[in-house]
């Protein structure tokens, strides 16, 4: 399958009231076209600010850099090429869609409004393609959906809203930055069965991020792991969450919602670090039960594993 | 009652002037945020918010009117008034008023102003924002056809709650140019203490507030789709 | 948060500058060459000069001291106006955000109708009925200052009572006025104080407007208002007459609202974002 997106070492630093704070470190990973990769970890180990350096959307004076970041053959030379992917070829869609929707437009016209400005289409032809689109994403009957306002719908259906307006775009990348999480669990499932089936039918290369593992487990073909702000593991996603390799994606693994042999709900050992204050070497470490001398000395670098596995850890070290 | 007209006048125009400016500059120094204008405006309204009226109005009045002698610091018209050709008389009647709408300005300039600042940074801040801009619309799109709207909402608010000041909002300042309008005649009856006349006053501005409150709460209906549609399951 | 606070600029400016005047205010009277009544006849409207630092004004007063012994008068009005208007409108509120209902209701309306009338109308009115005397301008003016801080502190009374250390109050059986001051008053005393500082400003202001159209403090007694107003028959002569009074208003409440301002950011937990990188 085609690479559409490769990512080499992006570092994003943010503005905090106390100096900036890195929160993505050494990032790297490609999108192909009509795979969905899904990044997991647990909230706030930077996988939002990842998606959002990739277009450019990060608040202002935060710093974003990489040594390779190449969109459908383009490379970017700074944060502003990146900036023109936006729309033109690489689309997102956000978690609490209802807070992602302009409160004074009804959703026929934002819709519109995307087909115009970002296709070029003319009003006739954005009005019956939004309803095109609307259709397409399950908020039936079109006509009269479209003249609501976000208010007026669920949290559900403004999320696939944003899915139309995504299409809109007609994305060669889809972004989704927790797309399903806070619905109900039929719905969730739905909205992600209906997110697979139009990537699986548009050929898109798919971001999904998500910290819900057994939704990870259905949707994605690759998957990637991120703790503290580093990408730990990533693989095919059958590899990943039936074998995983890293300590920290087996911990994750097996703190699902089972019970242990005990009896007992299981846990990892410790807490997420603080980011100002990153334990040296591998971040993981003093949570890790099977660490090595030198896990508190140096990071470990990435290494590569049979069947086109990653792993970041030393005890996967290839010689 | 014939001195309504000229107070409401005087007010309105001052009303109009300040949202033709108070808004825009509320509006940039929001989307340029921490620029030099930003930096400047704030200190400007900063100042415009505790400066005394009549104190103002006394220092203009010194350098303009006296010392400088370029604009007319009495009454609304000039003693040889009548004698005027209509334009001039049109004239006459703007340079005398000069003064006082300015005067009557800066104040309420500076609070609306920051007012506006305010709600357009709070609303830049929206996830929506976040979420039109990843779709690649323009950002003059974003901030002048979607911000702005949100924004300016609670602006309506405050120009029903002005609707009062129409008439009671000139007391000090008409006292100081010697405006015959309602302000000074209000503060005329409250010296005479002539109560008939300070009773209705107190009165038609009560009803003005409720009649502002009112309409200020339907114009927000009628701007707002999350009042004028309730939520209902689709 | 204090910290914060005493460390934003904004705050140690106000801070200094309102200082100045209460310093001023306090030691002034009894450091100035003149009496703020005594006249000095070979001096009538004199510009600043060596024995009047500031002038005189047309009946031979020295202007600073009538300027220093205003700001004992304007300070003084300006607190206790707060003073009053916060502890009644603390009251209300507290008592509506708490017992909601029926009491909530008819308190509420109660600051609708009074929030009804034009403020400067009404001032102006009650000051015609009754006599303009400082007791009667602190009076009025806290009791039209209240309804603010009552919605204020109504709001915050509404968010934090269902928090667990009010369940946790009521469960080993404190009293409702109990609860009220000594756990939820402290914990809304944030934007009320803010609001509490610009009330202040507010107050001197607004004293100092009835001074200048003669319902306020009555002359001779000196009050930056009225001595506005005395600037207004030599205007064009003695500019000194009426820039310094007025500025002394200006800098106080520029000095009032920055203070506002400050504790309004630091109550948001505003902060600057850095550039500068901590050392990797």
């Amino acid at each position: 399958m085609k690479e559409i997106l490769r990512v080499e070492n992006l570092t994003v630093r943010l503005p905090q009231p106390d100096g900036m704070m890195t929160v993505a470190r050494d990032v790297s990973f490609s999108l192909h076209e009509g795979e969905i990769l899904c990044c997991v970890g647990e909230s706030g180990c930077g996988k939002t600010t990842t998606a959002l350096a990739l277009t450019d959307l990060l608040p202002e004076h935060s710093r974003v850099s990489f040594d390779r970041l190449v969109f459908n053959g383009h490379v970017a030379q700074d944060a502003t090429t990146c900036a023109s992917w936006r729309g033109q070829g690489i689309a997102n869609i956000f978690q609490e869609a209802s807070a992602h929707l302009d409160p004074l437009f009804c959703v026929g016209a934002q819709v519109r409004e995307t087909l115009i400005t970002t296709r070029g289409l003319d009003e006739e032809a954005a009005h019956a393609e939004a309803r095109r689109l609307l259709d397409r994403v399950g908020l039936k009957p079109a006509e009269d959906v479209e003249r609501f306002y976000p208010h007026q719908l669920s949290g559900g259906m403004n999320q696939r809203v944003l899915v139309a307006l995504a299409l809109a775009c007609a994305p060669r990348v889809l972004i989704a930055d927790e797309p399903t999480t806070g619905l109900d669990q039929a719905l969730r499932l739905e909205l992600a069965g209906l997110i697979k089936g139009l990537a699986a039918e548009k050929g898109w290369a798919v971001l999904w991020i998500t910290h819900d593992i057994d939704l990870a487990e259905v949707v994605a073909d690759r998957a990637m792991v991120m703790y503290a702000g580093r990408i730990v593991e990533e693989g095919k996603a059958q590899d990943v969450f039936t074998s995983p390799l890293h300590p920290y994606t087996q911990a994750l693994l097996a703190c699902r919602l089972r019970k242990d042999a005990a009896g007992r709900l299981p846990s990892i050992y410790g807490e997420v670090p603080n980011f100002r204050a990153l334990p040296a070497g591998c971040a993981f470490h003093p949570r890790c039960a099977q660490r090595l001398k030198e896990c508190d000395k140096t990071i470990p670098e990435t290494f590569p594993q049979a069947g086109g596995r990653k792993v970041r850890c030393y005890l996967r070290r290839t010689v | 009652m014939e001195r309504l007209p000229l107070t409401i006048m005087i007010n309105f125009l001052s009303l109009l002037i300040i949202i033709a400016v108070a808004v825009p500059i509320g509006v940039l120094s929001a989307v340029y945020k921490d620029s030099l204008f930003d930096k400047a405006t704030t200190v400007l309204v900063f100042i415009g918010f505790a400066v005394p009226t009549f104190w103002l109005a006394l220092l203009l009045m010194d350098w303009l009117g006296v010392k400088l002698g370029c604009l007319p610091v009495f009454g609304i018209k000039s003693i040889d008034h009548e004698y005027l050709s209509g334009p001039a008389k049109v004239l006459d009647i703007a340079r005398h008023l000069v003064l006082p709408v300015t005067v009557s300005t800066i104040a309420s300039l500076a609070g609306i102003s920051r007012y506006v600042h305010q709600n357009m940074v709070q609303t830049l801040r929206e996830p929506f924002v976040l979420a039109c801009r990843s779709r690649g619309l323009p950002q003059r799109l974003v901030i002048y056809r979607h911000c702005l709207r949100n924004a300016l909402l609670p602006v309506i608010t405050i120009l029903g709650l002005s609707l009062p000041g129409l008439i009671s909002g000139g007391v000090i300042f008409e006292s100081i140019f010697a405006i015959p309008g309602t302000g000074r005649l209000f503060f005329a009856s409250v010296m005479a203490r002539d109560y008939p006349v300070i009773m209705a006053m107190l009165v038609l501005g009560a009803v003005l507030t409720l009649l502002g409150n009112f309409l200020a709460d339907i114009g927000y209906a009628l701007a707002d789709p999350r009042i004028r549609y309730p939520k209902n399951a689709a | 948060m204090l910290r914060d606070f005493s460390k934003r600029k904004q705050a140690q400016f106000g801070l200094l500058l309102v200082g100045l005047f209460l310093a001023a205010s306090l030691i002034g009277p009894h450091v100035c060459p003149w009496q703020p009544d005594a006249v000095d006849e070979a001096h009538l409207l004199t510009p600043p000069g060596r024995s009047h630092w500031l002038g005189t004004d047309q009946l031979g007063r020295d202007i600073l001291s009538r300027l220093v012994a205003g700001a004992r008068i304007s300070l003084l009005i300006g607190f206790v106006v707060v003073l009053i208007a916060t502890a009644v409108g603390v009251l209300i509120g507290a008592t509506a955000g708490y017992f909601g209902g029926g009491v909530d209701n008819v308190l509420m309306r109660l600051v609708d109708i009074a929030l009804c009338f034009p403020v400067t109308f009404l001032i102006l009115a009650v000051i015609a009925v009754l006599e303009p005397s400082t007791v009667n301008i602190i009076l009025i003016l806290g009791l039209t200052g209240w309804m603010g801080q009552a919605r204020l502190v109504r709001a915050e009374v509404l968010s934090l009572k269902s928090r667990e250390f009010v369940l946790l109050a009521r469960s080993y059986g404190a009293s409702h006025s109990r609860i009220i001051l000594r756990h939820l008053v402290p914990n809304a005393a944030g934007p009320v104080i803010v609001a509490a500082i610009f009330g202040v400003a507010a107050a001197i202001l607004a004293e100092a407007g009835l001074s200048f159209l003669g319902l306020g403090i009555q002359p001779p007694t000196p009050s930056w208002g009225n001595m506005l107003a005395d600037a207004r028959s030599t205007l064009g002569v003695a500019w000194w007459q009426s820039l310094f009074p007025g500025a002394a208003i200006f800098l106080i409440l520029v000095a009032l609202n920055a203070l506002g301002e400050a504790a309004r950011a630091s109550l948001r937990h505003e902060g600057k974002n850095y550039e500068r990188d901590p050392a990797r």
